[in-house]
């Protein structure tokens, strides 16, 4: 599905989305692109394509001009952070640590062989919500999941548990990125989890059994207080990337993740 | 007498010039001038560069200036002194001169004490947008005198610094997050857990509304002719216009869809026929 493909000339291609509908035709140096947005909450487990199909009816259609034989939809992270607005409480108690899996909904783009951009659109459209205080922060994707932490070897025997059918209509979405997330405890106080940020500019994507994976995500609550995030890209090295995050110099990281970051290598 | 003096101090002046020490005394001076100025290029070089990131660009742009300005000054000192001039005099004469100017510019000068506090102070920056009196608009510049601003219908305005440190200026763009408020009037008879639960929807409907900070609904008062409701919605700076046209929009509709009356102004008019009494 995420795979480089060559098209027939003059004929529509579709790729369905679960929900959300993605066209493409060549023609020559010609293309003509088009996608269909779902909103997020509507989404329905279904995706396949490329396969052949008839012009989209009443939808604009985008038009890019380039030399190209192969072409291939991929999915990438938006610029926004994700917010996971759990509708379920999550409390880690001191020392403890909780797994979660979460299907983030991608942006989606069509390359040419060489990795150049002949559209990018967002087939699924989601709530915006700020994550911070009201003068400064950070503009999010607001994702309304169930978090449903998984915890060692009590994750068994649990797929017929009426909490996670919510949660496994996304989980089973294969155009969404499915990703990991550990929530590590390392303070004195307990953590309740409402709402995470998760922010996507390091995160490498992978391609997994026609799944798009991504690295984990650790969050890490410390003593002082505070949350700590990193990248952890142990998980699935080896795999074939769809989208590799830059690797950032330390200004950059010190930029991006500011004091907090300076304060984990300090050991403040 | 100014027939005799002339002549001779020109004479004496080619009579010098014609001297290997005059050469050397004028070729030194051009050379001491031009490595003041090349070290005041430098150092404002690397003062810019070292302040680049930490300072807004007004104070940045005034310090260059300060720094260019000074080189020029102690340059130019420095051939008059070479050239034999007196700068004590000179000074004492620039000094009158200056209280006679002070005089005659006092605006002026206001608008340049103005201009110093609005560059510390900093209660805009340029870029921002900002509303003072009946004007509202983006800064295309903070100069010394006065504040240049472009309006959303496209005119320039030139504001002097003096009348905004006298006004209040509010700075909309200044926080990221702003509350849209939206009062509203509802009639009697309807069910106010309905329009709470209605207009709960329509914020989480709308895309350019924001889930957190959660939206606003306070019922304000019971006024002649309905309840009166704020909603106060909140929405990233940029989407105002977004924000305002889609939500009355929704409103209107859903309101009417749901059988919500928004009542008008309405007066009852009792006629008493005298007849009767």
């Amino acid at each position: 599905m995420w795979e480089y493909f060559e098209p027939e000339e003059q004929r529509w291609y579709r790729w369905k989305l679960d929900g959300a509908t993605a066209w493409l035709r060549k023609n020559g140096e010609e293309w003509r692109l088009a996608v269909s947005p779902v909103s997020f909450k509507q989404i329905k487990p279904g995706a396949s394509g490329p396969e052949p199909a008839k012009a989209p009816e009443h939808l604009p259609i985008s038009f890019a001009v380039g030399p190209g034989r192969k072409v291939a939809l991929r999915p990438r992270l938006g610029d926004m952070p994700y917010l996971v607005s759990a509708r379920n409480d999550v409390r880690i108690l001191p020392g403890a640590e909780a797994w979660f899996t979460i299907a983030l909904p991608p942006l989606v783009r069509f390359e040419i062989e060489g990795g150049q951009i002949l559209f990018e659109s967002s087939p699924f459209t989601t709530g915006l919500t700020w994550f911070g205080d009201k003068t400064a922060g950070s503009l999010c994707l607001s994702l309304p999941l169930e978090l449903d932490p998984e915890c060692h070897n009590e994750n068994e025997g649990r797929s017929g548990d009426d909490s996670l059918a919510g949660s496994s209509r996304y989980l089973s979405c294969r155009s969404l990125v499915q990703c990991r997330m550990v929530v590590r405890n390392l303070s004195k106080e307990a953590i309740d989890l409402k709402r995470m940020a998760i922010y996507t500019d390091l995160i490498n994507l992978y391609l997994k059994d026609d799944m798009v994976v991504s690295d984990t995500v650790v969050v890490v609550g410390t003593a002082d207080g505070s949350l700590q995030t990193s990248i952890d890209d142990k998980a699935y090295r080896g795999l074939p990337k769809v989208r590799s995050a830059p690797h950032p110099g330390l200004s950059e990281v010190l930029v991006r993740r500011g004091v907090s970051f300076l304060k984990a290598i300090a050991g403040l | 007498m100014d027939g005799i003096v002339l002549p001779k101090s020109l004479s004496d002046f080619f009579e010098q010039a014609l001297t290997p020490e005059f050469w050397n005394r004028a070729i030194g001076t051009a050379l001491a001038a031009a490595l003041i100025l090349l070290l005041f290029r430098i150092l404002q070089i690397l003062v810019i560069k070292a302040l680049r990131r930490t300072m807004p660009e007004p104070r940045a742009v005034l310090i260059r200036k300060a720094i260019r300005y000074t080189g020029y000054v102690i340059a130019a000192a420095t051939v008059l002194r070479a050239a034999g001039v007196d700068l004590s005099a000179l000074l004492g004469a620039a000094g009158i001169a200056g209280i006679a100017i002070g005089f005659a510019a006092q605006t002026s000068v206001s608008n340049l004490i103005s201009g110093l506090f609005l560059i510390s102070e900093k209660p805009f920056q340029i870029g921002d947008v900002i509303q003072t009196g009946d004007i509202t608009g983006t800064v295309m510049s903070i100069d010394l005198l006065s504040i240049k601003i472009q309006t959303f219908d496209n005119r320039f305005v030139r504001i002097p610094n003096e009348t905004i440190i006298k006004t209040n200026v509010t700075n909309i763009t200044r926080f990221p997050i702003r509350r849209l408020d939206i009062t509203l009037n509802v009639s009697y008879r309807s069910d106010l857990e309905k329009v709470k639960a209605l207009l709960e929807q329509i914020a989480v409907r709308n895309p350019f509304a924001l889930e957190n900070p959660a939206p606003l609904i306070m019922i304000q008062n019971f006024g002649e002719s309905g309840i009166s409701i704020l909603f106060g919605v909140w929405f990233e700076q940029s989407r105002l216009l977004d924000l305002r046209n889609s939500m009355l929009v929704d409103i209107h509709k859903r309101f009417a869809e749901e059988g919500i009356e928004i009542p008008y102004p309405q007066m009852d008019v009792h006629i008493k026929n005298q007849n009767e009494g």
